[in-house]
Parts: structure tokens; C-alpha cells; sequence
């Protein structure tokens, strides 16, 4: 077993490796910026080294000075956490060349997934299903019809200079594939001076479902089940479950196996995400692999039971997995939400500046992941990502009432954060039933979100509550009273002693 | 019987109705409310008792006589803000304007006097066009009177005025002279010679706004402590800013009811204070994390802004503060802040209100503008503020206390009773940069690099003299604190101070440098 | 001591009025509104960001921010500005003037005598409110100004480098953008 482990990372992921490192009895080491110094991860850990300036550039991907640190501190392992260095090839390569253990896969395994074209192919020929398309340049409407009824309907014709929506049309059957060439031909035409187009699937209602893989060193791989990350702003995911609403046991499988099939064709191990893309009929089409510990993996901890750095950990130290697939159930469900110094009503301007009151929410099922304190700073210099806030159910409606009352509790000031925001999703009708896609957001809240007062019966209860204040607030002051219990004014005054 | 019982009565509607129904719309359209309405809103439900509501004015000229109206344009009593006792006027602008005449004057006068016997405190709700020119004199007089009473009673009852409309000529004086000046933004104003005569004499275009207004007295003038949006919120704010107040300098400062725990920490002030010395920060957010439940009233908020003055509450009992504010103007000292803090910290030391001082102060501004402007003499108020006052004074070194001004900002040897510092507190007598061009003049000028000297000298001055121990150890530090248990300290230092006594030589008054 | 007192109180939330019945100690209070009844239960703590109250036995949190009289309150997503008052102020609060704000958001003013130290913009940027714009450095301070309203810079009249004179106008402020974006009711 490892003894002692750099923790090259900061925020919240450093302290939640940390936290892992404690309870097994691993020595724990921190690295920081000058921006840092007083950072959470930093007081937590058993050493901590400043490895330079605050930009990022110049600290924590700074390989030569944490392979220094690594030297000074005599780690034996190094976490990466997610971001940074967590997949670099380079940096894998110089931790193996100093017999360093890097927990997280092999360099090989980054390198092959950290390539799209490689990844689609690898993927493609592990029996993986991959979105279908037609590479090649479409040359007439007979063409397109042939190509389009391979693929299957419905299909998107695409310019191949094309952006912002221009030059695309969506056929969904033979009859309209012809038109929809022509017609995405000739504005790619009039838009971009370049007529070619191409087809692929069209993906209706899109859900983003991603499969967790943990693998040893001797060749065991397990899927730990599905997430779901559909609540996404401009490909930044913000609300985060597990299970998912919509898959169903028979696409679990699939969607394991097939997960662990790629998994094995790059020689994996430690944990890793392969992420796809779901439409309406569920059907699913590979996306890419994540080759390292997800923002959002305490869900699936929550669901499964599972410590997933206390896995990494032993198996960076060579230990195999000790459960086996039948042994990985779905407990309850779990909701994660990304709680941000970033202001919705402004575009989702991030905020900078001091953690006046930061009180995290507490209560059965509630769970925290957080790299900062009240009185800590949001600095300009990294991600606004204040915290995480995680919860458990025992059924989704549970986890989700558990979720709002958890983000209600919040209590973050100093900041504008993105709480109200959140909770608006969470409480949205349409999250509640589970019927959401990749465009939710983005259809729902085109100019972000200011807050109201929603239906006359919350503006009760908000009246109800407000009336309380006050009354509360009046009942207070009734109560002034004079300290002392007989006036000296009257004592004084009448016997003359105070003029 | 009958006729005398409903003769009263008619009187009394009379007097209820004050100018009439068309001057009392004419009021409202000017979105003001009536001499009534305020009281109504200002102090608790039916507790208003009523003086004179039957008094009428004697003046027999320019057709006076025939115009009678009950109360003569202004009401008094007294009545209750959460059950404590206070004394009221309140102007009633729909007859005669308000003016003042002398009848008018006499019954303001009988509230004074009865607020002065009782050892209650005074309010006084101004709206009025100034002096009832038809009784000439007579009005004059009435105004002498009422500043007479103002002055006596100033140290003994706290006097409160609320300028709610027209305050101009002579009838400012008697706002000024009370211990604090609240004013509604956009229906009020206070001006010695208005915007005409402004004009005739020296050709200067104004509106009664800019010379006067709400805004220009909070932010420009330091005339006016607090401001309003409209008439029902300053009557709200009024009843809170009360309940902070003393009702006479015998009595002690009223307990409110607390809940906070006295020794509540605050880690996040330990990080209070930026890495870098020249990076400034919110000394607000300390006050609001030291007092009871956050509640701090700040007193012009908008003047003087490089220095924070207010009050709040440690276990239920009043505290008045004082702060330098180094987000502004890096909490300078200067002629506005010293004049604004020191008026402070008299009226809480007449009304037995300890004084806590958070300090971090880089020195007094420099400059031409300055010294012409007197700052010796209104820095030396401040001063003399801090050393004369005998309620409770504890303070607080944040971080800078440099040069005269650590002097000056309620230090040791100014008797203060406990004086604190947190452990990033640089007691100095001026900054390391200004030290070592004076003290290492030669050798920064024969230095090789003479950039790189100066930042090496500073780096050692610092090193010396950028602490709290220097000051600690000749005990003008009584303690360097933890910053986490600065409520807890605060907290157990006035209850042992609950009963401080000073002896002071006998003398009729001081003579602070005004 | 516990006291108990009956209030009658109207609540405006988005221009709309709530009459409120209130019967108050200070362990909860039982409130009618609209003929519904409403039992509230759990301490006062004034100041506190986040509270939670029994609201007929449910336990819900709420996140409340006071300014003056004005009350912030939010849940489940939802956020309202709210103001209580007794009858007669609620009578009196219709006589009072609505008050346009005051615009003197179009320019950035040196507050001070000092020295430009550092400029973060230049004329046609798009700014947030609350952006920062420039440093200047008086008493060996930094202050940092910043933006009172989302706006495009107009004008830079002055330069990193330059001392300035208190009440000096340092930069000019389109605030008049489009209000396409503007989403308050």
C-alpha cells in the first residue's frame, strides 16, 4: 500500500482526496500557489509545498516543481485529482521514470482516449456504438437519400464549413431528405461560399448518460452503473444524477458492457468515464473517455457504496478489486449540484471576492465537497466552482426534495452564486418528472434567471413568511427595556444630587 | 352642558383636520404625509397624548385675527416608541405653511420643557416655511426660545429632528443644534438663505435640492445624519434608531433583546485582513460579525465615508463605533472624518454609550486644501473627543496605526480602558517606505542599487516594526488578540467596565477647539 | 417572559397585497391570509442568511437578506422582494411617490486626489455592474473603482501613470444598452 501521497491539485478534489487518504492512514501532501497559502487543501494535508506564482501555468502544471516536491516530501503516489495534470502523458511518464505510482490508468490509455479520432476509432472496433455518419462529401440528393436510409432516419444534413445553425436541416424520412440537401446546400452556399455538406444522425432530445469503469491491474473490469449529466450551460454540466430517470436495466447492461469492453481494449485501470450521447429511443452513440476521477463521481459513490479514490488507491498500489460485477447494485439515488460564484441574472458573470458567510447545509443524506471556508477567498485565478453539494435518496424524489431543501440552506455571502438558479432547475416541473435533455437549459433560461415569485400560493407562503419577520421582529423590540431597574434620573433628580 | 361638550368636540375635529381637506391633498400629492399621519406612524398604537390641540395664535394684523385654526399649525405631546417614553412635534405644513409663530413656539417649548423634566427624549418632525412674518418679532422670538431649550437640554435628553419638509432661514438652527438630523430624500430641505436670494447676491443658479436637499446634506455637508426615501420609512427608521438611544445621560442605555451568544467566534476573521498591506478591505464586515445579531445603525453613511460611526449592540446593550474605514480613501483622517467621528463620540460619552474604536489609520491627509482647511484645529476635535470622554472606550488595532493619528484614534494614552490589537497590527510612526527615505536617506543614496537598498531597509523596518510587540510591550497594547475571539473580549471587557468611574476636575466646560 | 401580541400586517410581493392576521410569541405565531391557515414555528435569529421555520409542520428553509425595510426571500428556486407593514403604513405607503432611480452611473469619478495605478479598460468594452475599471493609489493605498451598472465604455480621459484631482472625471459610461435583456417584472 501506498504511504505517503502528493495530491496535485487544489479546491475541493484535493480535499476530498485528502479525505479518502486520511481514513486509510496515508500520509497526505499539498501543493500550492502563493494565492493558496491559506487554502483548505493546504491546512488539511500533512506537508504542504508553494510550488509558485498563482497562475496556474506557473504552479500546479508545473512538473518540474512537483516532481521537486515529490523528491523533498518522499511521495510514493501522486493523485491528480481532475484538471491540471490529472491527463498529461508527459507528467505520467515522468512519475513512472522515477518510480513514482500515478494513480489514475496508464499513459497509454490516456494518450489513446485523449485523441477523438482515435478514441472513436478504438471504440468503434471494441464493439462500441458510435454515432453513425457518412464521412465523405455529398455529392447529390440520390446520394444523400442512399446514405441517409444506412444511418437510418432521422438524419442532419450538415455544411462542412457551417456553424451557428446555418447550412443544417434535419430529414426524418425518405421523403424529406432531398429538400433538406438542397436547401443546406445552397444556404451553405449563400453563407459560407462552399456548397459541400455532409450526414449524420440526428440526435433527437439528446441526454448526456455516462458509464463509471473501474479496473485493476490484473485485468478486472467493472461498470459502477450510469450517470446522468443532462443539466448542462454551454457543455458545463450543473446538475448531476445516478441512476438516470431514463435508462432502463436492459441499456444499463448494454451500456456497461460495452463500457468495459473498451475499457479492456486500452489495457485500463483505475477509474475512468465513458461518456455518450442518448436519443428519444434510447438508443446510445459513444462520445469519448474520460481517463480519470469525474467532477461528479461522488454520486455514483453515493449510489454504489463505494470509496472511488480508496479503489484508485489500491489499485495504483497493485491490489485487485475486491467485488465483483453482481456485487454492484444501485442504492437509492443521488443528485449533485455545482454551487458556482457566478451571477445568473448576469449572464453567469463569475464573481470574485470574499466568502463573508460560507455555512454549508447539513442533514440526513446531504454531503458537502468543498475546498473552501468562511472568510476564503474566490480568486480570479481558478475555476468559481465553490462546492458540491451532494445528496442521497432513497428514491429520486426523495434525493431531488433533499436537494432543494440542501441549496436552500446554503448560506453563501459575499459572492453572487448560482444557488437560486439551481434550485430553480431542480424544482422545475420538467426536472422533476426526469424528462430533460442537453438543451434544457439553454431552452428554458435563454437570458439566465433573476428570480420570482412563481404562483399565487408560494407568494402566500413568501407573504406568510415575511409577515412572521416582522411580527417576530416587533415582538423583539416590545421588549426594550431600561437597564437599570429604577431610574437614576428620578433618584437623582428628586433628592437634588444631580443638578 | 351640551353646547360646551359639543363645542369641544367641534373644536377638536377642527383641530384633527388641521389646514383643511384641500391643503391635507395638496400635502399628499407633494407625497408628504400630515402632521398626524407621522405621529401615527412614529409612535406605537394609540399612545399619542395630545397637548394644546386647542390652542389658537393672538395676532390681530394683516388679517389674521379672522383666521383661526386649533393647534396652530403644530402638534404636540407625547406618546411611546415601544413602550419608552418620548416627546413629540410634529409641524403641520397645511396650516400657514407651518409657520412659526408665537403661540406655535410656546407649545413647542411646553414639550421641551416637559421632556426636559421627565429626562425623556425629544422629537421633532420639521415642516414648516419658516417665521409667520405677520406676527414679525413675536415669531423671531419664538425661534430664540425653542435654540435656548435645544442647548439646555443638549447632553441631558437626546434630541432628535426628522426635516420632513421646508427647513429655511432661522428654523434651521434648532435641527442643528439637536444630536441627530434625519431628512426624507426629495420632499425636504434645510438651507440658511435659499436658491432667490442665493441668486441676488451672488449670481449663483441652484435648486433648493442641490443647496439644500437630502442628498446634498448626507454626502456633502455632513449636515444631515440620515437619510430617507419617503415619510412612512423614516418613520420607521426613526423608531429604530430609538430604541438604541437612552432615554437621559443618567439613565443607562436601554437593554434590547438578545439572543447571540456573547462569546460566538468568528474564524473568518482571522482572514479579515489582506495579504497585502496596501489592499484594502471591509472593516464593515467586522463590525457586523462583532455586534448582536449583525444589527449595526450606521450614522451618515454616505459623509466622510473614510471613517464608519454607528451603533450597535454587545449583549443587548448599546455600543456607539468608530471606524476607520480603509477601503476609502485608505481610512484617512481628515477634516470631515474628524469632525464627523468626534460629534459622535460626545453624544455617546453625554449618554453613557460605550465607544468601541476599530483602527486602521495610515496617517492624516496631506495637503493644501488640508491645512487650510484647519485640519489641526478639527483633527485636535477629535482628539479632544476621545481624551474627555469617560464612558467605556475600548479599541481595536486592526492593522495600521501610524504616526498622529494612532494618537488620536482613542489610544492608551488618551485613557482608553482596554486597547487591543489583532496580531496583524503595525504600530508605527509611519509606514516602512516613508521611514526609510527619512532615516536612510544616505545610505539608499550611495547604494549601488539604491531601488534595491530601499527595499532591503524596508523589508527590515518592517520586519521590526510591522507587529503589534513593540506597542505590547510598553503596555499600550493591553492584549494582542486572536481576531476569531474579538467579540468574546469585547463582550467580557464592558461587563467589567459596566461600572467605571472617573473623577474629573471640577471646571464649567472645556474649551474643544471648534 | 413570553409575550404574545395580535398584529395585522400587509405583505406586497410583485405589486400584489397579502392581508395577514397574525397571533405572535416568540415561539411561533398563527397566521390567516386569504382564509388559509398557517401555524409558524421555530426561532427568530435575526441576521442569520439562512432560516428555517415549521410551516404548518413541514420543516423548510429559506434564504432572507434585509435591506431597510425591504425583505429578500427565497426558496426552492424561487425569489421575491417583500415589505411588511401595519395597516396604517400600508395605508400611508400608497400616498408615497414611486422614485425613479437617480442614474449618476454614467461616470466613473476619482473619489480622491492620487494616481492612476492600473486601467482595465479601454472605450467600447461591455461591462458588467460592479466590474472593476481602474486602481488608483492614494496614501500608498490601492482603491479600486468599479462600475455601478452593466455599460459600454465611452470615453478614457485619463492614462496608467496620471495623477488626478479628487471629483476628476476618469472615464465616461454608456449605461443606456438595450433593454431586451432587461427581465425584471
Amino acid at each position: 500500500m501506498l504511504k505517503k501521497i502528493l495530491i496535485a491539485n487544489r479546491g475541493e478534489i484535493a480535499c476530498r482526496v485528502m479525505e479518502t487518504c486520511q481514513k486509510m492512514g496515508i500520509a497526505t501532501v499539498a501543493i500550492y500557489s502563493d494565492a493558496d497559502k491559506l487554502a483548505k487543501h493546504v491546512s488539511m494535508a500533512d506537508e504542504a509545498y508553494n510550488v509558485g506564482p498563482a497562475p496556474t501555468a506557473e504552479s500546479y502544471l508545473q512538473i518540474d516543481k512537483i516532481m521537486e516536491v515529490i523528491n523533498r516530501s518522499g511521495a510514493d503516489g501522486v493523485h491528480p485529482g481532475y484538471g491540471f495534470l490529472s491527463e498529461n502523458a508527459e507528467f505520467s511518464r515522468r512519475l513512472k521514470e522515477a518510480g513514482i505510482a500515478f494513480i489514475g490508468p496508464d499513459e497509454k490509455a490516456v494518450a489513446a482516449m485523449g485523441d477523438k479520432i482515435t478514441s472513436k476509432r478504438l471504440a468503434a472496433e471494441a464493439g462500441v456504438s458510435t454515432i453513425p455518419g457518412f464521412d465523405g462529401v455529398i455529392q447529390d440528393a440520390d446520394q444523400a437519400a442512399t446514405v441517409a436510409a444506412e444511418i437510418g432516419y432521422p438524419v442532419m444534413v450538415k455544411a462542412t464549413a457551417g456553424g451557428g445553425g446555418k447550412g443544417m436541416r434535419v430529414a426524418s424520412g425518405a421523403d424529406d431528405i432531398a429538400e433538406a440537401f438542397r436547401a443546406a446546400s445552397s444556404e451553405a452556399l449563400s453563407g459560407f461560399g462552399d456548397d459541400r455538406v455532409f450526414i449524420e444522425k440526428f440526435i433527437v432530445q439528446p441526454r448526456h448518460i455516462e458509464i463509471q469503469v473501474l479496473a485493476d491491474k490484473q485485468g478486472k473490469t467493472l461498470y459502477l452503473n450510469e450517470r446522468e449529466c443532462s443539466l448542462q450551460r454551454r457543455h458545463q454540466k450543473v446538475i448531476e444524477e445516478a441512476p438516470s430517470a431514463f435508462v432502463t436495466p436492459e441499456v444499463r447492461q448494454a451500456m456497461g458492457e460495452q463500457s468495459v469492453k473498451l475499457a479492456q481494449a486500452v489495457g485500463y485501470h483505475s477509474a475512468g468515464t465513458v461518456e455518450f450521447i442518448m436519443d428519444a429511443d434510447k438508443k446510445f452513440y459513444f462520445l469519448e473517455m474520460n481517463t480519470r476521477l469525474q467532477v461528479e463521481h461522488p454520486v455514483t459513490e453515493m449510489t454504489t457504496g463505494l470509496d472511488l479514490v480508496e479503489q484508485m488507491i489500491r489499485v495504483a498500489s497493485g491490489e485487485s478489486l475486491s467485488m465483483s460485477q453482481e456485487q454492484i447494485g444501485i442504492n437509492g439515488w443521488s443528485m449533485e449540484a455545482r454551487v458556482y460564484a457566478e451571477d445568473p441574472a448576469r449572464g453567469f458573470l463569475p464573481s470574485i471576492g470574499r466568502l463573508i458567510d460560507y455555512k454549508e447545509p447539513s442533514g440526513e443524506g446531504v454531503r458537502v465537497d468543498s475546498g473552501t471556508f468562511e472568510g476564503g477567498e474566490v480568486s480570479i485565478y481558478y475555476d468559481p466552482m465553490i462546492a458540491k453539494l451532494i445528496v442521497w435518496g432513497k428514491d429520486r424524489e426523495q434525493a431531488r426534495q433533499r436537494l432543494m431543501e440542501a441549496l436552500d440552506s446554503f448560506d453563501i455571502r459575499g459572492v453572487t452564486t448560482n444557488l437560486v438558479f439551481l434550485n430553480a432547475l431542480v424544482s422545475h416541473p420538467a426536472f422533476a418528472s426526469g424528462d430533460i435533455s442537453t438543451g434544457f437549459i439553454g431552452e428554458e433560461f435563454p437570458d439566465g434567471y433573476s428570480g420570482d415569485g412563481g404562483n399565487d400560493q408560494q407568494k402566500e407562503l413568501f407573504a406568510v413568511i415575511a409577515g412572521y419577520l416582522r411580527a417576530e421582529t416587533r415582538l423583539r423590540a416590545a421588549d426594550v427595556h431600561a437597564s437599570d431597574a429604577d431610574s437614576p434620573w428620578k433618584i437623582l433628580k428628586r433628592t437634588g444630587s444631580a443638578s | 352642558m351640551n353646547s360646551i361638550a359639543d363645542e369641544l368636540q367641534r373644536r377638536h375635529q377642527l383641530a384633527e383636520l388641521g389646514g383643511g381637506q384641500k391643503r391635507i391633498d395638496a400635502q399628499h400629492n407633494k407625497g408628504k404625509l400630515t402632521a398626524r399621519e407621522r405621529l401615527l406612524l412614529l409612535l406605537d398604537e394609540n399612545s399619542f397624548t395630545e397637548f394644546d390641540a386647542l390652542k389658537q395664535h393672538r395676532c390681530q394684523d394683516f388679517g389674521m385675527a379672522g383666521q383661526q385654526f386649533p393647534g396652530d399649525g403644530v402638534v404636540t405631546g407625547y406618546g411611546h416608541i415601544n413602550g419608552r417614553l418620548v416627546f413629540v412635534f410634529s409641524q403641520d405644513f397645511t396650516v400657514f405653511g407651518g409657520s412659526l409663530s408665537e403661540t406655535n413656539a410656546e407649545k413647542i417649548c411646553k414639550v421641551m420643557d416637559k421632556a426636559m423634566e421627565m429626562g425623556a427624549p425629544l422629537i421633532g418632525l420639521n415642516d414648516s416655511g419658516g417665521a409667520r412674518i405677520q406676527e414679525g418679532v413675536a415669531s423671531l422670538g419664538g425661534y430664540a426660545d425653542i435654540f435656548l431649550r435645544n442647548v439646555e437640554a443638549s447632553g441631558v435628553i437626546p434630541q432628535l429632528s426628522i426635516v420632513m419638509g421646508p427647513c429655511a432661514g432661522g428654523a434651521v438652527y434648532s435641527p442643528a443644534i439637536t444630536d441627530f438630523i434625519g431628512m426624507v430624500k426629495d420632499t425636504s430641505y434645510m438651507f440658511v438663505t435659499g436658491p432667490d436670494v442665493v441668486k441676488t447676491v451672488t449670481h449663483e443658479e441652484v435648486t433648493a435640492e442641490e443647496l439644500g436637499g437630502a442628498s446634498t446634506h448626507a454626502t456633502k455637508s455632513g449636515v444631515c445624519d440620515i437619510t430617507f426615501e419617503n415619510d412612512v420609512e423614516a418613520m420607521r427608521q426613526t423608531r429604530r434608531l430609538f430604541d438604541f438611544l437612552p432615554l437621559n445621560n443618567l439613565d443607562s442605555a436601554p437593554t434590547y433583546p438578545c439572543d447571540d451568544p456573547f462569546d460566538r467566534r468568528e474564524p473568518s476573521l482571522n482572514t479579515l485582513i489582506p495579504e497585502s498591506d496596501t489592499q484594502p478591505y471591509e472593516i464593515r464586515e467586522l463590525i457586523e460579525k462583532v455586534v448582536d445579531h449583525r444589527d449595526f445603525y450606521e450614522i451618515q453613511p454616505d459623509y466622510a465615508r473614510n471613517i464608519l460611526i454607528g451603533f450597535g449592540r454587545m449583549e443587548g446593550k448599546t455600543v456607539g463605533i468608530v471606524a476607520n474605514n480603509p477601503a476609502v480613501l485608505a481610512g484617512v483622517l481628515d477634516i470631515d472624518s474628524s469632525r464627523k467621528a468626534a460629534r459622535f463620540i460626545r453624544f455617546c460619552d453625554a449618554f453613557n454609550i460605550p465607544v468601541i474604536t476599530f483602527v486602521d489609520v495610515p496617517g492624516f491627509m496631506p495637503g493644501t486644501q488640508q491645512e487650510r482647511g484647519g485640519i489641526i484645529k478639527h483633527g485636535a476635535k477629535l482628539l479632544y473627543a476621545y481624551a474627555e470622554a469617560t464612558v467605556p472606550k475600548l479599541t481595536l488595532i486592526t492593522r495600521k496605526a501610524y504616526g498622529g493619528a494612532y494618537d488620536v484614534m482613542s489610544s492608551k494614552h488618551l485613557k482608553s480602558d482596554l486597547n487591543l490589537a489583532w496580531p496583524t497590527a503595525e504600530i508605527a510612526v509611519m509606514g516602512a517606505k516613508g521611514a526609510v527615505e527619512i532615516l536612510n536617506r544616505r545610505e539608499i543614496a550611495s547604494a549601488e542599487d539604491p531601488a534595491v537598498e530601499a527595499l532591503k531597509l524596508e523589508t527590515s523596518y518592517k520586519e521590526r516594526f510591522a507587529n503589534p510587540f513593540i506597542a505590547a510591550e510598553r503596555g499600550y497594547v493591553d492584549e494582542v488578540i486572536s481576531p476569531d475571539s474579538t467579540r468574546e473580549i469585547l463582550c467580557k471587557s464592558l461587563r467589567m467596565l459596566e461600572n467605571k468611574s472617573v473623577k474629573k476636575p471640577f471646571k464649567k466646560h472645556g474649551n474643544i477647539p471648534l | 417572559m413570553t409575550k404574545r401580541m395580535k398584529f395585522e400586517y400587509f405583505v406586497t410581493i410583485e405589486g400584489e397585497s397579502f392581508e395577514l392576521q397574525i397571533d405572535a410569541d416568540d415561539q411561533g405565531a398563527q397566521i390567516e391570509v386569504n382564509g388559509n391557515p398557517y401555524r409558524i414555528e421555530g426561532a427568530f435569529n435575526p441576521g442569520a442568511g439562512v432560516q428555517q421555520f415549521a410551516v404548518n409542520g413541514e420543516l423548510m428553509s429559506f434564504r432572507i437578506t434585509e435591506e431597510d425595510d425591504l425583505l429578500t426571500l427565497s426558496r426552492h428556486g424561487r425569489e421575491v422582494r417583500t415589505r411588511a407593514m401595519h395597516r396604517i403604513e400600508h395605508q400611508l405607503q400608497s400616498l408615497m411617490p414611486e422614485k425613479i432611480e437617480q442614474d449618476t452611473s454614467s461616470m466613473v469619478i476619482s473619489p480622491m486626489p492620487g494616481k492612476v495605478l492600473r486601467l482595465y479598460v479601454k472605450p467600447g468594452d461591455r461591462l458588467a455592474a460592479g466590474a472593476e475599471v481602474c486602481v488608483l493609489e492614494a496614501m500608498k493605498m490601492e482603491n479600486v473603482l468599479y462600475t455601478e451598472k452593466e455599460c459600454t465604455v465611452e470615453e478614457v480621459l485619463v492614462a496608467a501613470g496620471d495623477t488626478v484631482e479628487a471629483d476628476q472625471l476618469l472615464l465616461s459610461l454608456n449605461v443606456d444598452l438595450d433593454e431586451s435583456t432587461d427581465t425584471t417584472p
